[in-house]
């Protein structure tokens, strides 16, 4: 069979889909655990589960990122990987995507299941709680899709943060995870200025109260500066696994 | 053809290789062999392009390795496919990558080790996840085959059956074997040509014939002499 492009990067986040998904089953058997325990049982006092369980899909998908990397070199993969012929690019890029689909589908899974739980066990009507809407522009749709972009491109800047930390430790002699550490909070950091010093300096901020049009460039700004430096991080990730990483 | 010039290389205090100027013979088996911390692991590592050089340089024909991956096949002494995968799901992996892969080849090396192709790691013995990792590496008709440590742990069954497994499928002419072992007398039949390595150097390199003719002796006695006279 002729190789492709599209055959290899497909292999590539076939094996990280696989890594993920376990995570990915477990916040949803979490979720569906608690919507049952607590609808069946009909408990009163259950806003920290709930708390709990909508916090997973946005912490769990950082762990997964975390030993994405970690059980390459924990598990021998690292061999298979550094002596395939392709470059470091794809092989970020597909850990990269696992992640987010981890997210979205973690995301979508525990707060449907919660909805429908509702919806099938609540005595009040629901729908006031889901009926929120972004700033001024009343349109509800465009406002949580904007909301979820963001989260999106927020998770996709810290999970390249993270492989570009590790990447980065590894190249530390002693003090490995210690120093991926470090290096992680240099780069969000570093990330946060950039992304305040350029939107003082592009975004009108003279008006207040903030007109409508203007919270939507903030919204479009910030997803913007998100990818910009997810992708430049995941750039810089795979220039080390190419020129630099060794076993 | 893989070229060594003045290649070093150290891991923190430990020179691992030191100044090695090597061509390794195209078409050929070759035994890269010495004692354990000889240096071996560490050469065959520079060709396939996973480790780089402190001096020196490494060429597989012309090219910086990490430039010919698609012509290495690299086996590393240690596991490094998922343990929940099974050998198939690996074949289907290594086939996306590599047009030299052969299925005719891989099917019948499979047979021939006794494996199914439906096994999954985690419930392989070791000495068939050696093979399984072997059935992979050899199933492409690569230029190059860098085998590290192949017998590593394994039964004495098992070793005859890789042994054999090794020179079924081998284009003579056409394809270069390496196989780093301290465990010599295993492959002495089988190869053509001889690299002795000790503390990161090269101390006895020639055809295996010569070798044999020369000093009268088998390929082990040969080599348990050069590292007598390496250690004193």
């Amino acid at each position: 069979m002729a190789v492709s492009r599209w055959n290899i990067f497909k292999q590539l986040f076939k094996k990280d889909w696989e890594q993920v998904r376990t995570e990915t089953y477990f916040v949803l058997a979490l979720a569906l655990t608690v919507n049952m325990v607590v609808n069946i049982l009909n408990i009163r006092q259950a806003t920290p589960l709930f708390v709990f369980i909508f916090i997973a899909p946005f912490l769990v998908p950082l762990y997964s990122a975390v030993q994405l990397f970690r059980r390459e070199w924990s598990g021998g993969t690292i061999y298979l990987l550094l002596s395939l012929p392709v470059s470091g690019f794809p092989i970020f890029f597909s850990k990269l995507l696992a992640v987010l689909l981890e997210f979205m589908i973690q995301t979508i899974g525990v707060f449907g299941l919660t909805i429908v739980f509702v919806y099938l066990f609540g005595t009040d009507d629901p729908r006031p709680a889901f009926n929120f809407n972004f700033a001024c522009t009343g349109n509800m749709v465009h406002a949580l899709g904007m909301a979820s972009l963001i989260m999106l491109g927020g998770l996709a800047l810290v999970t390249a943060a993270i492989f570009f930390s590790q990447s980065l430790g590894r190249l530390v002699p002693k003090y490995q995870d210690l120093s991926a550490f470090v290096f992680f909070l240099l780069s969000l950091w570093i990330a946060i200025k950039v992304a305040a010093g350029l939107g003082g300096a592009v975004l009108p901020f003279s008006t207040a109260p903030p007109e409508p049009a203007l919270i939507w460039q903030v919204a479009f700004f910030l997803l913007g500066m998100e990818l910009v430096i997810a992708g430049l991080y995941l750039a810089a990730t795979a220039y080390i696994y190419d020129a630099k990483l060794e076993l | 053809m893989i070229i060594f010039e003045k290649a070093s290389k150290s891991f923190g205090r430990t020179l691992a290789l030191n100044n090695v100027n090597l061509a390794l013979p195209e078409g050929k088996i070759i035994g890269l062999f010495g004692p354990n911390g000889a240096g071996k692991s560490t050469l065959l590592k520079a060709a396939a392009g996973l480790v780089r050089l402190n001096s020196g340089q490494v060429t597989v024909d012309g090219k910086i390795p990490q430039q010919r991956r698609s012509k290495l096949a690299y086996l590393p002494e240690q596991n490094t496919l998922p343990p929940n995968w099974t050998i198939k799901r690996a074949a289907e992996f290594y086939r996306a990558f590599f047009d030299d892969w052969d299925n005719e080849r891989y099917e019948k090396q499979l047979e021939f080790l006794n494996l199914k192709d439906g096994m999954r790691f985690t419930r392989a013995s070791r000495g068939q996840w050696a093979k399984a990792r072997l059935v992979l590496t050899l199933a492409r008709q690569a230029r190059y085959i860098l085998l590290d440590e192949p017998f590593s742990g394994i039964d004495i069954l098992a070793r005859e059956e890789i042994s054999k497994a090794l020179v079924r499928d081998y284009s003579e002419g056409q394809q270069t074997i390496v196989i780093a072992t301290h465990e010599i007398d295993e492959i002495e039949n089988l190869v053509e040509h001889i690299v002795f390595m000790d503390n990161g150097r090269i101390t006895v390199l020639g055809d295996a014939d010569e070798l044999r003719h020369q000093e009268g002796k088998s390929i082990v006695s040969i080599m348990k002499e050069a590292f007598r006279h390496g250690s004193k």
